[in-house]
């Protein structure tokens, strides 16, 4: 079982735009990149099996998300993973923020791929989890 | 510190094949990287930094780490000093029983980011030396 964090109430999370600047360049990377993903994140029934497989730990970031998963990369460097179901009004959406006391030390590029190759192991993870379904496209193409 | 020699360890040429660009890529990648490593001089201290730990391969090697990228999915890094014959070396395998499951891509990616961060270290850790100029672009 991936462990789970209670307290979430003082850290800081930030997005690539406040790593990089405003006009970040791999924030648009991400956020194109994202888009095909999220609808094949919807069949994730369990967010602490999902964080178990990635080496991750679920999270309350206490936003009225579906799930939060946060993964470590290096010791004060952490990826958090915000993720929403789509309801009548809203399209699914995931948020990657970052945190951590050595993140600034990470190039903005290296955050954004390695975040990317994260949602692709949860991909895979949907994959695994929910064999005779007919998921999205993007599940077999990881 | 595990001992290596027990563990099946590959390479990106065993997992995509002769022809692997990746393999490539990364000797590539850690030729221009792997001299800035001589830097090290605390082993464990560079585990601590980048979340990995120290290995024993037992074959005469200077260090080993290996580091976790997802369960059963493990980075491992061989690293070798020069000496009056040969230039340093750095040898990147990987390990785990969930290893097929990733993209060489992918894996060929996480190593490299992780030496990049080994080198913030040998930066951190050697602020009075002039180091390889590698160390100032990660």
């Amino acid at each position: 079982m991936a462990p789970r964090s209670k307290n979430n109430h003082y850290k800081i999370l930030i997005g690539l735009a406040e790593i990089e600047g405003a006009v970040s360049f791999h924030q648009r990377e991400i956020d194109r990149a994202l888009k095909p993903r999220l609808k094949a994140l919807e069949y994730v029934a369990e967010a602490s099996k999902l964080a178990e497989f990635i080496g991750g730990r679920v999270e309350s970031l206490g936003l009225r998300e579906d799930w939060t998963i946060a993964k470590s990369i290096f010791p004060g460097v952490e990826i958090f993973f915000v993720f929403n179901r789509a309801n009548g009004e809203t399209p699914p959406s995931l948020k990657v923020l970052y945190s951590g006391d050595r993140i600034k030390m990470m190039k903005g590029d290296d955050l954004a791929r390695v975040a990317l190759v994260c949602i692709n192991q949860m991909l895979r993870f949907v994959k695994a989890t929910n064999p005779g379904k007919h998921l999205p496209d993007i599940c077999h193409k990881v | 510190m595990g001992l290596l020699k027990d563990k099946k360890l590959i390479s990106l040429r065993e997992i995509e094949g002769p022809a692997s660009p990746h393999q490539r890529q990364v000797e590539m990648a850690l030729k221009t990287k792997q001299e800035a490593l001589e830097y090290v001089a605390d082993v464990s201290g560079l585990a601590g930094f980048i979340g990995g730990r120290v290995e024993s391969l037992g074959m005469g090697e200077d260090w080993a780490l290996s580091k976790e990228i997802y369960p059963g999915v493990e980075a491992f890094f061989v690293f070798n000093r020069a000496d009056t014959e040969f230039a340093s070396s750095l040898k990147l395998l990987f390990g785990g029983e969930n290893i097929k499951l990733v993209r060489g891509e992918e894996l060929a990616g996480f190593a490299i980011l992780y030496v990049s961060h080994m080198l913030r270290y040998v930066k951190e850790t050697n602020r009075d030396k002039a180091l390889p100029e590698v160390c100032y672009r990660v």
